[in-house]
């Protein structure tokens, strides 16, 4: 028998991390209240979960854990409708629900063997950072090649994962770019947008793939680098947003033409992107 | 197959009878509007009729139904109970083009990966019971053109044929076999009546007059996402959801919470494309923002998208959408004028 | 009514050629055979397939709010000295003109963003009647000569006298021709009945509590929030209706009864001294709700009170938004 979809899988808020200056991103880790249920909870990077609280809602939020952490899922989210407001109001050790995992995953087999470049930008970091931790796991990271990553707030306040972009920077198996557009006094690292670090860094094009996320305005200054970088379409590869309630495929409101970004996404790349409507 | 001989007028008391044992739903008279209802006790279903206002889909997808419910516990909210108050019904009186809504709704609700357990257990526990259209009971019908026929056996298990005095029975499922022996002795039909049958048949396809291009427009719409011709339909729709809540495809839904003191529920209802606010996001990002994407997104969606996921067009031809709409905005006239392009 | 057309299409043509108006709002003819639909016409060649006849129904001034404010919206992008009016033409009926005369009073355009071309009314055909005249079984052709309609269905030919399908609004309209245009056309339309607009309400107010309830409850439960009601309504053009809020959510999205009734009641409670009883409202609704008795019940006491009639002219603003220091009847203010 297979499980009611929509009936949330319970889970206890184990920990919050408030992630940026302005107290509005914050990540909650999640354990679950039934062993079984974690067992049955396999996911990849890049999927995303449904986040449940009775009485308020759900939110479709891609998960920002890597399935090679075990014990625990984690969610960074900002604080902005109904649900997320709740959310951000809550305390540890509040029990809620998660319903997923959902949707497709980063391209995990078509990546392993090649040079990975991470792009960036701001709270859009949530997914590339569970793929990040999935690629540097010990077991997994002689699959990769080179893994370049470039990653902008808008000021140093606003960069999420601090603690871990600090260890990254230690590696010498993973090359770190952070950026902000503005510093301050205390900011010693780069400044610049994330178009013009990505020009600066150039990683080669050469047996790689490009993994973009961020604002919208990112976005389409960051494909012009990479396409003059000498990547195809079908090497860049990014995750659509829409509004969702089912997040499996029948609710009806995410359809970008043919395709649910719930079902059928949201990881697409740039090349399907360009067979399907520019509706989203 | 079963098939049977029903005088004409015992059906009613037939089903009357049904009811008493098990869940039936058929069209009845309430004032104006004839409406698929449950039928309550000592009801008699409508016997001549036309075709009900709403949709039969409401049976299996009803407008609002309870998910789940939860009660504040020590650490939050936690569930207390799914419904699963699905018992065998019998959905009475269908039309042959609101029959097949349930086939191409299976498609969505009860595909293999998510399985829709809401629709999906009513759906199968429910025998199916159809009028052919020996007459098309609307000029507005144009079933022929979406892949149906006034005499479709799509998504029944029985079918009610009316041959004059009497109506011939179709037993055409192990479902619908099985709800014979509640229906006490009926005389077996004979050769002529089946004869009868597909004379009425043919008649009656050719009774369907209103002719749409349904089918022949796909590739115009798979090359045409954006065209002027999209600014011409929606200037005089009024952004209701008359055409999607009584369409027997539409199916787009909302997830909503609500709290009555401490009991709380979380309830689906449905949603409709024309609606600004179904696609809005928190942002404040409006990926239609007009209402000429949302009739595109409606067109697109049951004549190309559907077609491309399931190879069926998401339109029975049942006409409610071009009697109902307000403002008289006709889907025939839309997907004729997209032929002409 | 034909030379009344063929002036309307020539004052339309002249108005558009002469751009004195980018858009024009009319009805043209319909793909049912009793129907006229609203449509928006911007060339002067499209001025010929307007229409006017007893078959066009739906309130028209709402389009005439919604284009001027979408064109605002666009406008928002543009430098605040190259902002551009954006003029809008419409067929006007009595009911219409009041509908405008609200917008006007309520700031929500520009006299100068609208061109009104009156045109008398005797009323227009109501569906629902029309379809319980012949049973409920579709029309297939429909005309009107005189004062009769021909209705033809399934089961033959049937003459209706017209007074039995009009309208209710229209039976006892008391503004049947414009009170406010920039052209007439036609001679004025002889008076409809107005003593009797309050006869259902009367009758209605005779009932006892019980019974006014079980009935506001039974019409009520029709309703499938398909908001096409709200929708059609000149004077429910709120950007975002309270029904749609959901931070707070005042009322659930489903057809849970209390629900459906806040929400009805609520948008009926909006509409005191802002109802003009086009009946586009009951027109639109394809569950056919009684909506008429409730907003006229409120009509009537808008009128009791304050002797106001809605949109009978630009110097009678709706009385609720109108409180007066000294003129106002009522202490409510000072005393909660």
């Amino acid at each position: 028998m297979q499980r009611n979809p929509y009936v949330p899988i319970p889970v206890d808020v184990a920990k919050i991390v408030t992630e940026v200056t302005t107290k509005d991103i914050k990540t909650f880790r999640l354990t679950f209240v039934n062993k079984e249920d974690e067992e049955q909870f396999k996911y990849l990077p890049g999927q995303f979960a449904e986040l449940s609280i009775f009485g308020k809602g759900e939110s479709p939020i891609g998960i920002a854990s890597s399935p090679t952490q075990q014990g625990y899922i984690e969610f960074t989210v900002q604080k902005a409708g109904v649900v997320t407001s709740e959310l951000h109001s809550i305390e540890e050790g509040t029990r809620m629900g998660v319903r997923g995992p959902l949707g497709n995953t980063w391209p995990i087999e078509y990546l392993e063997g090649k040079n990975i470049v991470v792009v960036g930008g701001g709270f859009a970091f949530t997914t590339l950072r569970s793929l990040i931790h999935y690629m540097l796991y010990e077991e997994n990271r002689s699959k990769f090649g080179n893994i370049t990553v470039v990653y902008g707030a808008r000021e140093p306040g606003l960069l999420i994962y601090k603690e871990e972009l600090a260890l990254w920077e230690k590696r010498d198996d993973i090359n770190l770019n952070v950026t902000v557009d503005k510093g301050d006094a205390t900011w010693k690292g780069r400044e610049g947008f994330v178009p013009a670090v990505c020009k600066d860094v150039a990683p080669s094009s050469e047996n790689a793939v490009a993994v973009i996320c961020g604002p919208p305005v990112m976005i389409r200054f960051t494909l012009p680098e990479f396409f003059n970088l000498g990547f195809s379409k079908e090497n860049i590869y990014t995750s659509l947003e829409m509004r969702m309630k089912c997040g499996i495929g029948k609710c009806g409101r995410c359809n970008v033409g043919s395709k649910y970004v719930c079902k059928d996404g949201p990881v697409f790349s740039l090349a399907e992107l360009d067979q399907l409507t520019k509706e989203y | 197959m079963e098939t049977r001989i029903i005088k004409k007028e015992n059906l009613a008391g037939i089903v009357k009878k049904l009811s008493e044992d098990m869940l039936v739903y058929a069209p009845v008279q309430e004032e104006d509007n004839v409406l698929f209802k449950v039928l309550e006790k000592g009801m008699e279903p409508l016997i001549e009729f036309d075709n009900a206002k709403n949709a039969p889909k409401n049976f299996f997808f009803p407008q609002t139904e309870t998910m789940m419910r939860y009660l504040k516990g020590e650490r939050g909210e936690e569930l207390t109970d799914v419904p699963e108050e699905m018992q065998e019904a019998v959905l009475f009186g269908v039309r042959p083009c609101d029959a097949r809504s349930f086939v191409l709704l299976d498609n969505v609700f009860n595909d293999s990966k998510y399985r829709d357990p809401y629709y999906a257990e009513r759906r199968e526990k429910t025998t199916i019971v159809s009028f052919a259209c020996v007459e098309p009971p609307y000029t507005t019908c144009f079933c022929t053109s979406v892949d149906g026929h006034p005499f479709s056996t799509e998504g029944i298990d029985i079918s009610l044929v009316d041959l004059g005095d009497e109506f011939l029975a179709e037993f055409l499922t192990p479902k619908g076999e099985s709800l014979l022996v509640r229906l006490g002795e009926l005389p077996k039909a004979d050769e002529a009546s089946m004869s009868k049958k597909e004379a009425l048949s043919g008649e009656a396809a050719d009774k369907i007059k209103s002719k749409v291009p349904g089918r022949s427009i796909k590739p115009w719409l798979d090359e045409n996402f954006e065209h002027p011709f999209w600014d011409t339909i929606h200037q005089s729709c009024l952004a209701c959801g008359t055409c999607t809540y009584l369409c027997p495809t539409c199916h787009c839904f909302d997830i909503t919470d609500e709290i009555k003191k401490e009991e709380g529920k979380r309830i689906r209802s449905w949603d409709s494309c024309m609606y600004w606010l179904f696609t809005m996001e928190t942002s404040g990002h409006n990926p239609r923002p007009s209402q000429k994407e949302r009739w595109r997104q409606r067109l697109m969606h049951k004549f190309k998208y559907f077609v491309d996921n399931f190879d069926a067009i998401a339109c029975v031809g049942c006409g409610r959408c071009v009697m109902y709409c307000p403002v008289n905005i006709d889907i025939r006239k839309i997907v004729q004028d997209i032929s002409k392009l | 009514m034909e030379n009344i057309e063929n002036k309307l299409r020539e004052e339309a043509k002249k108005l558009l050629t002469e751009k004195k108006v980018d858009a024009l709002v009319g009805y043209e003819e319909g793909t049912l055979p009793f129907q006229a639909s609203p449509c928006i016409i911007t060339e002067p060649e499209e001025a010929d397939k307007l229409v006017w006849n007893a078959f066009c129904s739906v309130n028209l001034a709402k389009y005439v709010h919604d284009i001027i404010h979408r064109h605002r919206e666009s406008q928002m992008r543009v430098k605040p000295e190259d902002r551009t009016k954006k003029i809008v033409g419409i067929v006007a009926r009595g009911c219409t003109t009041r509908s405008i005369a609200i917008h006007l009073q309520e700031k929500q355009y520009d006299r100068d963003e609208v061109v009104i071309i009156g045109v008398p009314c005797t009323g227009y055909i109501a569906k629902k009647k029309l379809s319980k005249a012949v049973k409920g079984k579709e029309v297939i052709e429909c005309t009107i000569e005189g004062d009769s309609v021909t209705a033809v269905t399934s089961e033959g030919s049937i003459k209706i006298p017209l007074k039995e399908v009009l309208s209710d609004s229209c039976l006892s309209c008391r503004y049947n021709n414009p009170v406010i245009s920039d052209l007439m056309i036609g001679d004025a339309a002889p008076p409809m009945d107005p003593e009797k607009e309050y006869e259902d309400v009367d009758a209605f107010e005779a009932l006892s509590e019980e019974e006014r309830w079980a009935y506001f409850t039974k019409e009520m439960d029709k309703c499938i929030r398909c908001y096409a009601c709200r929708n059609t309504c000149p004077s429910c053009y709120c950007k975002q209706c309270f029904v749609e809020q959901n931070q707070p959510r005042w009322v659930g999205v489903g057809v849970d009864q209390t629900d459906t009734q806040v929400f009805q009641i609520m948008r009926i409670f909006h509409q005191v001294g802002r109802c003009v009883d086009c009946g586009s409202c009951i027109e639109v609704c394809p569950m056919g709700v009684d909506l008429r008795k409730f907003l006229k019940k409120l009509d009537k006491d808008g009128f009791e009170l304050f002797t106001h009639r809605a949109g009978e002219s630009l110097d009678s603003p709706p009385p609720l938004s109108a409180y007066s220091l000294t003129g106002d009847k009522d202490d409510f203010i000072f005393e909660p």
